[in-house]
């Protein structure tokens, strides 16, 4: 994981200077979680180098208005995410009610509690396919979801950097991956179901 | 009292952290004592560990970032906005 802290202002003015070793380090730390977030987001591996190239491009062009009071790897993500959402071309704005919330609701009585027992998932995830499984599922996921999904779980950021990426509330953070970790319960569900 | 499916959300949703201490006091004890609950929240670990997987799934080439800086752009900063 990058470190922590705000882009020291040293290095601040090497990148806006555009020196070559400092641009050659910032790929060195970011092109790779860059380009694995992008696969997680459904890009084919031409699409999601491209995609990182794109950010980086836009990165020196538009490295003036970075003032280094963010993580490098913040920006850069936030930068990948709004290219990822171009390339897209869709407004995956998420819409008030979803499908999967009808699930969940299916699992509880009116009381809140558990109307049947939950399907044990624990052999299935502790399996030697439990990635190549999530891989699959994660197709079925609407693009939101699955970007906050993959930055979360996959690549491990917190959640309130997450936020400033995607550009949303915590709440909204909240739902997106409520929605997404059911979703792909019920699809590892329905894929163990099979493998049985 | 906090039911199962409060507690089912906030596991899902991320929020635990974001709970009231004794919201989240509530839901530590419930979760001691509900099997099913547990059960969900020992596969929301699991699903963690496993989708950590994917990543090594999608891992790049070895040339990924040679090819990034022979495209790169040189010369001093334009200065224009991103995009």
């Amino acid at each position: 994981m990058p470190t922590p802290d705000p882009v020291h202002p040293e290095l601040l003015a090497q990148l806006r200077r555009r020196d070559p070793e400092a641009l050659e380090s910032a790929v060195r730390e970011h092109a790779r979680p860059l380009f694995r977030a992008a696969r997680g987001m459904g890009f084919s591996d031409q699409e999601a180098e491209d995609l990182v190239q794109d950010v980086f491009v836009s990165f020196i062009e538009g490295i003036d208005r970075f003032e280094g009071r963010s993580r490098l790897g913040t920006w850069l993500f936030g930068i990948l995410h709004r290219k990822a959402m171009e390339r897209r071309r869709e407004l995956a704005a998420g819409g008030r009610t979803d499908p999967i919330d009808a699930v969940f609701e299916s699992w509880f009585d009116p009381r809140g509690h558990w109307a049947a027992p939950p399907a044990d998932l624990e052999r299935l995830l502790l399996s030697k396919e439990a990635g190549e499984l999530i891989l699959q599922c994660l197709d079925d996921l609407p693009v939101n979801q699955r970007e906050a999904f993959v930055l979360r779980e996959v690549e491990g950021l917190p959640a309130t950097e997450i936020c400033k990426i995607l550009d949303i509330s915590a709440t909204h953070y909240g739902v997106l991956m409520h929605r997404a970790r059911i979703r792909l319960r019920e699809c590892l569900r329905l894929k163990g179901w099979r493998k049985s | 009292m906090i039911s199962c499916k409060d507690v089912a959300s906030a596991l899902a949703s991320d929020h635990v952290e974001l709970l009231p201490w004794r919201r989240r006091l509530e839901l530590r004890l419930h979760l001691m004592m509900c099997k099913l609950c547990s059960q969900l929240a020992r596969e929301i670990r699991q699903m963690h560990a496993a989708a950590r997987q994917v990543g090594h799934l999608h891992e790049p080439d070895g040339a990924l970032e040679e090819r990034i800086l022979r495209n790169l752009p040189r010369g001093p900063a334009s200065g224009g906005p991103p995009r």
